[in-house]
């Protein structure tokens, strides 16, 4: 497959120019014209996200209301940034917003990462069979519920689990792993990398497709050992989907699996265990709390549009791919 | 070839990684194996660990019993190669203009789409939806809402910009012809990525249970997932206020659980060698560099 | 070229319009679907004028019924229980359950948007969430046309408690024979008999029981437990409560855990753990973990559910034949009480509700009221006279040739149930255990005649007082703060928090508004009574 990277700056600016003599409206115009094929195409797009997207998006507004059946959406009653106050000057906010922001920086730290390695690594093994076998098995575990990974992560981590056992073989004294807050972190992370680090490689290794043979045989003749064809080769050739992917975990950074850390937290470890979607979970409990749960819902989306909006600009200047 | 000492410890290392990977994803599903055909009594004694004790298949007879799983399967299939289909056409034809620079309005079309990654109107305005367009109970509530996944989008855009602009005009085709042009030229190029997709939104399919279970009111209707899931989930997550009533106390036998997992788990896991041949052949592309 | 680009043109606005009719395809499909449950409706509805004939006729309505499916039996929509209901009462019901693992969520899809089905399966809390929106039929209101239900609220008062704003608007599951079950304290007796220890009457002597047989096996962890579900059991035991408990001698709720009783039971629970009596994993255990270690003599005792003692003794006779659980009667405290746990009269947790938009509500009373009454209970529980059941001395058993059809199943009594679909996880709203009787272990029904003639056997309420609205704004505002330090109770038993910092602890919770708690549920209670 010869599919490469353009260098982008020079295909970016290739949609001519508007001159400065040339009329705005004509210019814009004339584009659109030139477009009117992909709009044609983007047309049953462009409908489907007004549709499912846009149409339900008016349910954001119960964020700032008394959300209360018989009303509807648009009846209930407005209460502006009640939920939002109340959310926000919770005395235990701080520690909510620490605790999910830090499960989710970890989770870009070191659960980001490990699939590109390991995409780097299969592409590096030369025994076919061999290759297979580890893509193959290693993304199975991706087809485990939550709720059957949660019971593998403890029968592993407790008191008498494998873990233990084998720091006793050691002759170290065991740790309460699921009980103290220092480990939680640790656990979560470790257990979304061996989930996710098989399939998540899946997107790698197609783009490790799309490199130029011609490439590594250049490299080659220049006398580039593995490492220099890694690095100035094979990274550089899946880079945009590396940033694309890092833009998008960054977008994540607020969504940390509500069920997984549901099923781990405890008493114990509840000082990093307790996140916001935890929390909100609990309130429901009493009774349903649609507004309260839509406000804190908007506020976590605003945080993480923040982010991605600053790491789409930084990735735009500095390497010419973004999201948008 | 590589001859240094260097890049034969590197390939040794490298050959130890991964084979301790391939232990640590494997063995967590043949041990939900080797329990799923074991007796109960050694499962509950917590014996079973490398290999099944007391070897019987009685747990997938008990779960083949009940002939809704069979309908479910079926279910399943259905949606998942319609929502596949779907998903493909759909998600191609908003990747390839995004792809293209000299599109109008590129770059408003994709923020207005990456933003409904983050902000959506939730579950009542969805369901008020569905329902208007006349498509509760029915295959399209589950197939149609979700047709284009804006991370799988974005994804195949990213892969489809990476074809040289070059490609078209040696092809002699101007931009007025974008529909043979990603018919004859993207699409042909882009084969591990469609499979890669294909793949995602299957299995996505494959996997999927809640909006089935919140738009479909006939049992007859049930994918596969809602039934084992009730099995696998139910008891784990039990509400406390049912467990008090002491009604809800019995939950379904490990080994029982464990051949639901691999049920639902199995058809999908055979379906991947066909479709991973077009990365290992890609890989392989890469490997001729020696 | 022109040509091609108006073929190009062509083609896109022709897989356009592929699109649009698979879409408008659905609509048509759902729509048939949804007007042909309308015509049904109607057409029974019209068959009043048309048919214009008996009584009988008149009532024939069919309704969609959606309740809540438990993994363990099965919901079949085709049962001689449904055949026998629309004989007997001329209700057609078409049944649709939903998983029970995500039923909360589909539940409140349908209640957010008001969709809900003819009947619905809702829990009380729920029922008086949504009760204000008129979504409900307020079955109070025809209370005079049923007798069967005033019955059954007159034999247990606490259905008053679902009442809102003065008025049921739902169906509470009763019972008329249970098998009672409790959480109970289950002990290794041949253990107890292997090392020479007496029956542990306190729970002092529990102490030193267990610590005799951690003493015989080094190796194992006495007491287990699944998470913090033994906890309120045990803390009423000890003459406390853990978090809002109801104290059938003063006739009111308290909040338990900020009492100096609570103190007690915490310091007790850490003696046990710090000695490893108390199993370290305690509360991360999973119910497989659990089992695992009752199973395999990890573990001699609990203090939970006994349903599932039948399970390990099994498990553990297939290689001890001597090795048993048993019941063993409930403890006397410091203060002198014995005050045992055991579940609730009925189900009342669990309840039905009639859609207000349903056609013709009154024939759904009739149904209901039926299904409280002597012949529904028979129908609902044991299914069709003659087919599933025959009346031996009067009353209704499970015939023999359908008990031996499912004696091979892994769980007969559930599977038979399923199939017959009849009984507590079907549709039954007055519950008689009395088929289950018939199939299940005789150590449950043994257990279940000693917990009740148990000198300290307390009946624990199953439902909370009804709370207004308000009260719930301030019952969410005060649990939010209380659940967060309610979690250091954790850290008391495994000593990680000392328990010289309790004071302060319980200080912190009565500040975060424990009192004001207890205050509320007093109030919503003395309303009920």
């Amino acid at each position: 497959m010869q599919v490469q990277d353009v260098p982008l700056n020079k295909s970016r600016r290739q949609g001519a120019a508007r001159t400065a003599e040339m009329p705005w409206r004509r210019y814009a115009w004339g584009r659109i014209k030139k477009s009117k094929y992909y709009y044609a195409m983007f047309a049953i797009p462009f409908l489907y996200f007004v549709l499912f997207s846009y149409v339900p998006m008016s349910g954001i507004l119960i964020a700032f209301k008394n959300y209360n059946v018989f009303d509807g959406i648009a009846g209930s009653p407005w209460v502006g940034l009640k939920h939002f106050r109340a959310f926000l000057s919770d005395p235990y906010f701080f520690t909510l917003i620490r605790n999910t922001m830090l499960i989710g920086l970890y989770q870009i730290v070191f659960a980001f990462p490990a699939p590109i390695i390991l995409a780097l690594l299969l592409n590096e093994l030369r025994h076919t069979a061999f290759k297979r076998l580890v893509q193959t098995v290693s993304y199975l575990p991706h087809f485990l519920s939550t709720v059957v990974v949660c019971g593998i992560i403890v029968n592993f981590a407790s008191y008498d689990g494998l873990i233990n056992q084998f720091l006793g073989f050691l002759g170290l004294e065991p740790i309460h792993f699921l009980m103290l807050p220092e480990w939680f972190r640790t656990i979560y992370i470790s257990s979304e990398i061996w989930q996710g680090i098989g399939w998540g490689s899946i997107i790698f290794l197609a783009a490790l497709t799309g490199i130029d043979s011609q490439l590594y045989e250049a490299a080659t003749i220049d006398g580039a050992n593995r490492w220099r064809q890694m690095f100035h080769v094979t990274l550089p050739g899946i880079m945009p989907t590396i940033i694309i992917m890092l833009l998008f975990s960054i977008g994540a950074i607020m969504a940390v699996s509500f069920e997984k850390v549901l099923l781990l937290s405890n008493g114990s470890n509840f000082a990093t265990s307790d996140i916001i979607s935890t929390y909100v979970y609990r309130r429901g409990l009493v009774s349903s709390d649609f507004s309260y749960a839509t406000a804190v819902g908007l506020f976590n989306s605003v945080i993480a549009l923040v982010f991605l909006t600053i790491g789409n600009y930084l990735s735009r200047r500095a390497s010419e791919t973004s999201l948008w | 070839m590589y001859k240094g000492f260097g890049s034969r410890l590197f390939d040794s290392i490298n050959i130890a990684a991964m084979l301790l990977l391939v232990f640590v994803t494997f063995y967590p599903l043949y041990y939900i194996f080797v329990v799923s055909v074991s007796g109960g009594s050694a499962v509950m004694r917590g014996d079973v660990s490398f290999y099944p004790i007391d070897f019987n298949l009685n747990t997938y007879s008990l779960v083949f019993q009940d002939p809704s799983i069979w309908r479910a399967y079926l279910n399943t299939i259905v949606y998942t190669v319609v929502g596949t289909l779907i998903n493909l056409f759909c998600t191609a034809l908003c990747a390839y203009p995004l792809s293209k620079r000299d599109f109008y309005g590129r770059g408003f079309f994709t923020l207005m789409i990456v933003v409904t990654m983050f902000f959506s109107g939730g579950l009542i305005p969805s369901y008020l939806l569905v329902q208007k367009l006349g498509m509760m109970n029915t295959m399209w509530a589950i197939v149609i809402p979700g047709a284009i996944s804006v991370w799988n989008m974005i994804v195949m855009r990213t892969f489809f910009q990476g074809i040289p602009n070059e490609l078209y005009e040696s092809a002699g085709m101007d931009g007025a012809s974008e529909l043979t042009s990603l018919i004859r030229i993207t699409l042909p190029l882009s084969k591990p990525i469609m499979a890669t997709m294909a793949m995602f939104y299957a299995v996505g399919h494959w996997n999927s249970f809640f909006s089935a279970m919140i738009y479909l009111n006939e049992k007859a209707k049930f994918p596969l997932q809602i039934i084992l899931r009730n099995m696998v989930v139910m008891g784990e997550m039990s509400n406390q206020s049912q467990e008090i009533s002491g009604a809800y106390a019995a939950v379904t036998a490990t080994n029982i659980k464990y051949a639901v997992i691999i049920i639902a788990v199995l058809p999908i896991l055979l379906v991947y060698p066909f479709i991973q041949k077009y990365f290992v052949k890609g890989v392989m592309v890469g490997s001729l560099k020696g | 070229m022109a040509k091609r680009k108006g073929f190009q043109l062509l083609a896109v606005s022709a897989l356009l319009a592929t699109l649009v009719s698979a879409c408008s395809g659905g609509g048509s499909n759902g729509a048939a679907g949804e007007s042909a449950g309308a015509s049904s409706g109607a057409g029974n509805a019209s068959t009043k004028p048309a048919a214009g004939g008996t009584a009988a006729a008149q009532q024939k309505v069919t309704v969609r019924w959606m309740r809540g499916e438990n993994p363990s039996q099965a919901i079949k929509t085709d049962t001689p229980v449904l055949r026998e209901i629309a004989r007997q009462t001329g209700v057609t019901i078409n049944l649709e359950p939903v998983p029970g693992s995500n039923y909360v969520d589909k539940k409140r899809a349908l209640l957010a948007t008001n969709n809900i089905p003819d009947i619905i399966g809702l829990e009380s809390k729920e029922v008086a969430e949504f009760a204000g929106t008129g979504m409900f039929v307020p079955i109070s209101d025809y209370l005079d046309r049923m007798p069967n239900l005033t019955k059954a609220i007159e034999e247990n008062p606490e259905i008053k408690k679902l009442y809102v704003d003065g008025k049921l608007y739902s169906l509470p599951i009763t019972e008329q024979f249970k098998i009672q079950g409790g959480k109970t304290l289950l002990i290794r007796t041949d253990i107890l008999k292997e090392l020479g220890l007496e029956t542990p009457k306190t729970f002092d002597e529990l102490y030193t029981v267990l610590a005799a047989m951690k003493k015989a096996y080094p190796d194992s962890y006495p007491w287990t437990a699944r998470g913090m579900s033994f906890m309120d059991a045990l803390s009423f035991g000890m003459g406390s409560g853990y978090g809002m408990t109801y104290d059938p001698d003063a006739d009111n709720y308290f909040y338990g855990t900020n009492k100096p009783e609570f103190k007690e039971v915490l310091t007790y629970l850490n003696k046990l753990y710090s000695e490893k009596l108390l199993d370290p994993d305690f509360a991360v255990n999973t119910k497989q973990n659990w089992d695992e270690k009752l199973s395999t003599g990890k573990s001699f005792f609990y203090y939970d559910n006994n349903q599932f003692a039948v399970n390990y003794n099994a498990t553990l006779q297939e290689t001890d034949s001597n090795a048993k659980f048993d019941r063993i009667p409930y403890l006397r405290n410091a203060k002198g009480q014995t005050r045992g746990w055991l579940y609730p009269k009925g189900w009342l947790v669990d309840n039905y509700a009639i859609s207000a938009k349903t056609k013709n509500p009154e024939a759904l009373i009739g149904m209901f009221d039926w299904m409280y009454g002597p012949e529904g209970t028979t129908v609902t529980n044991y299914g069709v006279e003659g087919e599933t059941y025959e009346l031996v001395d009067g009353k209704p058993q499970i015939k023999a040739d359908v008990l031996e059809k499912y004696k091979t199943a892994a769980d007969p009594a559930r599977v038979m149930m399923s199939e017959i679909g009849a009984g507590l996880l079907a549709l039954a709203v007055r519950v008689d255990e009395g088929p289950t009787k018939q199939v299940t272990h005789p150590d449950l029904v043994r257990w279940g005649e000693e917990l009740v003639a148990d000198p300290g056997a307390v009946i624990v309420p199953g439902l909370a007082p009804g709370f207004t609205s308000e009260e719930n704004e301030s019952i969410k505002e005060i649990t939010t703060k209380t659940s967060v330090l309610e979690q250091d109770v954790v850290k008391f038993i495994m000593g990680t928090k000392p328990l010289s910092q309790f004071d302060a602890w319980a200080g912190e919770l009565t500040k975060a508004g424990a009192d004001n708690l207890e205050k509320i549920y007093n109030e919503a209670y003395n309303r009920t009574k």
